[in-house]
């Protein structure tokens, strides 16, 4: 009798972890990648005060996040922007880009507020103006991701990773590809929504992927010319390997290895 | 009667007094606390005019706001960072806000303090703190430095900070020179870091190079 219900219970929470695991790859199904999170600071009219909300609040502890987990890597470039008059975006002459300097200054103070220092990258972190017709309000600042150096690949891998994430901000220069290259030399963070797939070297081969965890991955199917995944995370931290089942070298592959952090807990 | 009357009198007053000395007891010890407090100084990115966003202490091309461009990270052979003469050092600091009523009890002083192992040592007061008024403590104070011509030399540059009352900048700068002015070259940094640590407690050091050439690829 207690056998019984003990397995009928072990059975229901089996069945719990299983459809939770569904419902949170669904979101990485639903959502598009390809339009990235807005982080979004409105400031007081022709001054360099952010605007006190909570809104704002909870968009500075995010952004403080996002560079906390985000500003070392290479591959992206962050960048704080907002109108500026024509002619002015790329020399930075202006009156106008004078005070957005200020209001840089000032969302760089309240994201520094608290806790240590962020650790970025040289040259991960600019500021600079978009043309009137593109940004949109003239007292709004905007954060968005430019593609930096694409991390040094890894010469034992016969495939790369690449990540989407629709967490990170949007990437500049619109309509360009959300799709960017995991760094194999440390973990990355990622959020549950973010998509993975794998771009083979060589098209023709097969490989053989192994992950730290049973439930690593939710297929997504293909889409395009290559098959995307879902990244699930049972645990804190998710480990890919990639083998090539025709290489003799097989010692070798061990080090073709790519870690994923939860990013959002 | 009067005896009762009386000794109800005496024990009223020794509840007050008990009351009243641990008042001022509490009262002592969150000023101690208010005044003595750490202040966990840190170093802080600074919006460079050129578009760049850099941790500071940085290397800066000019001293025009409107014309500062970052120049490239330039280090020696120990990993010691280097300015030639011409560079201004950018530098930024601040320190966490505070609870809502610890900043009326004290305001926040600053103080900066170059050593060079050979030229003659400088002490600054933050302009943005004022000298006798003090900074709030979420304020973040800045301060450029236009490195002069002259040997190359190591340099220690220190921030200062603390609360209830201003440095005496004169003073430190006499008992620096008194201490130092007979040392040789060699020894007057690592003296005048144990000086200034005996002031006080809150401080960041920062120790870097000057040399009459950039030896980086720098202005063009």
């Amino acid at each position: 009798m207690f056998v019984a219900r003990m397995r009928t219970i072990g059975l229901i929470f089996a069945i719990g972890v299983a459809l939770a695991s569904a419902v949170r790859a669904l979101p990485a199904i639903a959502a598009p990648a390809e339009s990235g999170r807005s982080y979004e600071f409105p400031f007081e009219r022709g001054a360099d005060r952010l605007k006190s909300d909570s809104r704002t609040s909870d968009q500075v502890v995010s952004v403080r996040d996002l560079f906390d987990h985000h500003g070392w890597r290479p591959e992206l470039k962050f960048r704080i922007e907002a109108a500026l008059p024509g002619g002015c975006e790329a020399s930075l002459g202006c009156a106008e880009a004078h005070l957005l300097q200020h209001r840089v200054q000032a969302l760089l103070a309240a994201i520094e507020a608290d806790g240590s220092a962020i650790a970025f990258a040289p040259g991960n972190l600019w500021w600079g103006g978009a043309s009137r017709a593109n940004a949109g309000d003239d007292d709004v600042l905007r954060i968005f991701v430019a593609r930096g150096l694409d991390p040094p690949r890894n010469p034992r891998c016969s495939a790369d990773i690449e990540i989407a994430d629709p967490e990170l901000p949007g990437i500049d220069a619109g309509g360009a590809s959300p799709w960017v290259l995991a760094n194999p030399a440390q973990a990355v963070a990622v959020s549950p929504n973010a998509r993975m797939r794998f771009v083979k070297r060589d098209p023709a081969k097969r490989l053989q992927i192994s992950l730290s965890d049973p439930q690593g991955l939710s297929d997504i199917g293909p889409a395009g010319a290559s098959e995307e995944f879902g990244l699930v995370f049972s645990g804190d931290s998710l480990a890919i390997q990639i083998e090539d089942p025709s290489s003799a070298d097989r010692a070798a592959q061990g080090g073709c290895l790519f870690r994923f952090e939860r990013w959002h807990r | 009667m009067l005896k009762r009357k009386a000794c109800e009198l005496s024990n009223r007053w020794v509840r007050l007094g008990v009351v009243g000395v641990s008042a001022l007891a509490g009262l002592a010890l969150i000023g101690l606390y208010a005044f003595d407090r750490p202040i966990p100084l840190k170093f802080l990115l600074v919006a460079v005019a050129d578009g760049h966003i850099a941790r500071t202490p940085s290397r800066i091309a000019e001293n025009r706001p409107e014309a500062e461009r970052l120049l490239p990270d330039c280090r020696s052979a120990y990993g010691l960072p280097i300015f030639g003469a011409g560079d201004t050092l950018a530098l930024r600091v601040g320190s966490p806000p505070e609870s809502f009523w610890l900043p009326l009890l004290s305001r926040q002083y600053y103080l900066l303090v170059l050593v060079p192992e050979s030229s003659d040592l400088k002490v600054f007061t933050f302009q943005e703190s004022g000298n006798r008024s003090g900074a709030d403590a979420d304020q973040q104070l800045a301060f450029k430095l236009v490195i002069p011509e002259g040997p190359d030399q190591s340099n220690l540059l220190m921030v200062m900070a603390r609360r209830y009352e201003p440095f005496e900048a004169n003073q430190i700068e006499h008992d620096l020179h008194a201490k130092l002015d007979s040392l040789k070259p060699s020894s007057r940094i690592s003296s005048a870091g144990n000086l200034l640590s005996k002031i006080t407690s809150n401080s960041l050091i920062y120790v870097f190079r000057t040399s009459k050439e950039a030896q980086c690829s720098s202005r063009e």
